[in-house]
């Protein structure tokens, strides 16, 4: 892998993490209190 | 395989539309074996969440009738009575009352019952059965009630109260194959025990309960129950999901009560009584109490000196050390282990991968990002573990028994102790601790104060700190002990301090209550305490692979780019990256402490954990610390300097440092956590910035007075 | 039969309850912790520092704060150092 290609992907991971992060923050504040870590089963978050 | 039916019952009516097997509640007063049922139950089949809104655990498993057919059983928190008193109490009653819109009202209630200590544990079980559901009470604890010579009747109490009683040693696993038989039954009768609501509050119950059906969209049964405890206790603990009373309902109770307060009518007090008469017929019938048992229990015994005068600090003394110099000897081989074999890892990908910034972000970004973070499983392990020790022998009440006076002198009670202690290894686990604190207020005090006592990451901080500081070999290990010491001090006296504080001004309130059962000491369920301690690290670990992951790489982005021209150093790569002019912009903020933008890059990265203050300055200074050994990175540190040539890292900016760190919230993982527990971000912000501050204003004062002193 | 409150009795003396305050939380908790009109209670001891104090009620041991106790009048059993 030439190091192009991987600054390419290394920017799209970074973009994929900021994003879901971001997402994350965004869905916690429609479920307050109840994030994915704190043990939340997928049944009691909507998504 | 299709069962004929005679061994595969149909399903309950209400349940049989839905396609589901029956839900059962797990209920009972705390320290009655409750989870060592759940866990015999259960097994290994369990999900641990959290009510959404709260933090109280919401435990849900899946337990398997005799025929092999799948239960499930939540584990409802401990509750002594449905008028709630806790957060965790508040849960109970209203998963019970149907009035959680994230859980269903359980079809089935498995009461469990403390057969050694009868009379108060029925009282929930009264309670319950006024819920219209039908109920299995397990008689727990035979063992212990023959062994101090009680006589102990199910069958009476069966008749009595007219549901299944199952005699059980939980403990032992006795009992469980009567219990899911009992479970598996297809049809379970009501209650059909009787008790009379005192005369004078009759009325007031079918008017509030007619007002429940009509105005709250309640059902007949609920509403009776509910109607009950509203008059119970109109102060009940309220928690979020819970939904309100309708106003003409809440008119007609506050109707009821400015008339009995005028007549001086004390209802509360005459509905428990006429509940603990009825208690107590059946408990003269059910129980023959021992004729044996006389002269101090073993009990007792253990009492007389873990809460005497003296041995009792030195038992309590003991026991902290003791916990103490286990997360901080026994976890360094585990730690070593995980540190080494990150390290490894790490090796490993820059051996297999070309360089570049995919393999950089691997390394440097994931790699010591989470295994920064996960480095501090064994302690959480080894912290969780004598908690669970601790609570399951009876010994935690005991050391809130013991430093409750200490505790209210602040404002606090007894309870608020040991999720400070908690707090030495990390701040996480004493705020989840919290939860059985009672009164909010208190509660909301200790998580906002425990982060001030010095957790184990910011151990490191303080090493570096120190090595810098007294650089010299020479100077006596004490001097270096003693600084160590001042630090954990200050935090601790600053944690009191600002309690002192908020109690009085902020949160004022009324004097903590402080009623509190001193159960009877038992052998630690060791299989319940590794169980609690698994799904712990379960929590802790999924999120170290989740949110964490997520911030390092966006952290290791901040520090990468934009890219320095080909051939520049880590140091200079670092300084004009995002995260170097983020230093560069906090300057002018820190250099009253004495601190320059190369310090504020390491303030900004210990926002992903507080050692990592310590890779930064490696990082930035051009040092590669290896193998916890600080001594390259202290000389590095020394011979840092200022543009205009002055000494960096002066003996009052080290000291100031540390104790910027000893104050400062700077733990995303912490915040997110007070966060959660107070459900929004105001206190959360209120904590960073109290923090904060004072961490500013203390390094001020330290580095200006000193250098004015001319240190 | 001498009638005093909660917070003077001796360790090892049983009373009998004869009336706790009606309003406040906690006392209706007590209430529902089983410490009602008419229920003896023995003091066990207080803790180290004085506060709180544990009694033994119904089979178990409770404590409470000297405050609270305070404010529960009870009446001393004869047969109480036994």
């Amino acid at each position: 892998m030439t190091a192009e290609v991987q600054s390419l992907l290394a920017l799209a991971v970074v973009a994929v993490a900021a994003l879901w992060l971001a997402r994350r923050a965004f869905a916690k504040r429609k479920h307050p209190g109840c994030g994915h870590d704190c043990g939340c089963g997928p049944k009691l978050t909507k998504h | 395989m299709q069962l004929p039916p005679h061994i595969n019952p149909p399903a309950p009516k209400r349940t049989a539309a839905s396609g589901r097997a029956p839900v059962y509640a797990l209920v009972g007063n705390p320290n009655c074996g409750k989870s060592t049922l759940f866990n015999a139950l259960t097994g290994l089949k369990q999900k641990v969440g959290n009510y959404p809104g709260v933090t109280v655990e919401k435990k849900v498993g899946t337990a398997y009738s005799q025929h092999g057919q799948p239960l499930t059983v939540i584990d409802l928190p401990g509750a002594y009575s449905l008028a709630a008193r806790s957060p965790d109490e508040a849960v109970t009653r209203d998963v019970l009352l149907g009035r959680r819109s994230d859980t269903a009202q359980p079809d089935r209630i498995l009461c469990i019952v403390d057969a050694t200590n009868l009379e108060r544990n029925l009282y929930l079980v009264h309670q319950v059965l006024d819920l219209g559901r039908p109920v299995i009470v397990v008689l727990n604890m035979m063992d212990l009630a023959a062994e101090a010579g009680m006589a102990v009747f199910p069958d009476k109490l069966a008749q009595d109260l007219g549901v299944p009683v199952i005699p059980c040693e939980a403990v032992r696993g006795k009992g469980l194959i009567e219990l899911r038989l009992a479970m598996s039954r297809p049809d379970l009768a009501l209650s059909k025990h009787a008790w009379d609501i005192p005369g004078a509050i009759a009325p007031a119950v079918a008017e509030i309960q007619a007002s429940l059906v009509a105005n709250d969209a309640k059902s007949p049964l609920i509403a009776r129950a509910e109607s009950l405890l509203l008059l119970t206790d109109q102060d009940s603990v309220r928690v979020a999901g819970s939904t309100p009373l309708s106003p003409r309902t809440a008119e007609i109770l506050a109707g009821w009560q400015k008339r009995w307060s005028a007549e001086g009518m004390d209802w509360a007090g005459t509905l428990v009584s006429s509940r603990y008469d009825a208690i107590g017929r059946i408990a003269a019938e059910v129980v023959q109490p021992g004729t044996v048992n006389q002269g101090p229990s073993p009990s007792d015994r253990i009492d007389a000196v873990v809460t005497h005068p003296f041995w009792g600090w030195v038992s309590l003394g003991a026991v902290m050390c003791l916990i103490f110099v286990s997360i901080f000897t026994l976890a360094e081989y585990p730690m070593n282990w995980i540190d080494g074999h990150m390290a490894s890892l790490s090796d490993w990908v820059k051996d297999s991968m070309a360089p570049g910034d995919l393999r950089d972000l691997i390394t440097d970004g994931a790699i010591s990002g989470v295994g920064g973070v996960v480095i501090f499983l064994p302690q959480i392990l080894i912290l969780f573990f004598f908690i669970g020790l601790l609570e399951s022998t009876g010994y935690m009440a005991r050391a809130a028994f013991i430093m409750d006076r200490l505790m209210s002198r602040v404002g606090l009670n007894g309870k608020s102790f040991i999720p400070l202690l908690s707090s030495y290894a990390c701040a996480i686990p004493g705020i989840m601790a919290t939860r059985t604190i009672e009164d909010a207020k208190d509660r909301l005090v200790t998580i906002l104060v425990a982060p001030l006592m010095s957790c184990s990451a910011r151990l490191p901080v303080y090493l570096l700190m120190i090595a810098a500081l007294v650089p010299n070999e020479r100077v006596p290990l004490a001097t270096k002990v003693g600084i160590m010491f001042l630090m954990y001090f200050l935090g601790t006296f600053a944690a009191f301090g600002f309690a002192w504080l908020f109690k009085r001004t902020l949160l004022k309130g009324e004097p903590p209550m402080m009623i509190m059962e001193l159960p009877p000491y038992r052998l630690p369920g060791l299989k319940d305490v590794a169980l609690q301690m698994l799904e712990r690290a379960w929590i802790f670990l999924r999120r170290a692979g989740t949110v964490i992951l997520g911030i390092s790489i966006v952290l290791w982005f901040l520090s990468a780019y934009p890219k320095a021209p080909e051939g520049a150093t880590p140091s200079e790569q670092l300084s004009g990256s995002f995260a170097g002019m983020a230093g560069h912009a906090l300057e002018p903020a820190i250099k009253p402490l004495g601190f320059d933008w190369q310090i504020g890059i390491g303030l900004i990265s210990s926002f992903a954990a507080r050692e990592v203050f310590v890779s930064t300055m490696g990082v930035v200074f051009n040092a590669e610390a290896d193998d916890g050994d600080t001594a390259p990175l202290r000389e590095a540190l020394l011979k840092a300097r200022w543009p205009n040539g002055r000494v960096l890292f002066t003996p009052l900016a080290c000291f100031g440092l540390m104790i910027f760190y000893v104050f400062a919230m700077q733990c995303v993982s912490t915040i997110a956590i007070v966060k959660r527990e107070t459900n929004g971000w105001k206190w959360p912000l209120f904590q960073t910035a109290y923090m904060t501050g004072t961490a500013w204003v203390l390094a001020l004062l330290v580095y200006q007075v000193g250098s004015a002193l001319g240190f | 039969m001498s009638v005093t409150n909660l917070s003077t009795l001796q360790p090892g003396a049983r009373a009998r309850v004869k009336d706790i305050p009606k309003s406040g939380t906690t006392f209706v908790r007590l209430r529902e912790m089983g410490l009602l009109t008419g229920t003896v209670v023995t003091f066990v001891r207080a803790a180290p520092m004085g506060d709180p104090l544990e009694f033994k009620l119904r089979g178990y041991l409770l404590s409470v704060r000297r405050d609270e106790a305070r404010q529960i009048e009870v009446e001393l059993l004869a047969d109480g150092a036994a």
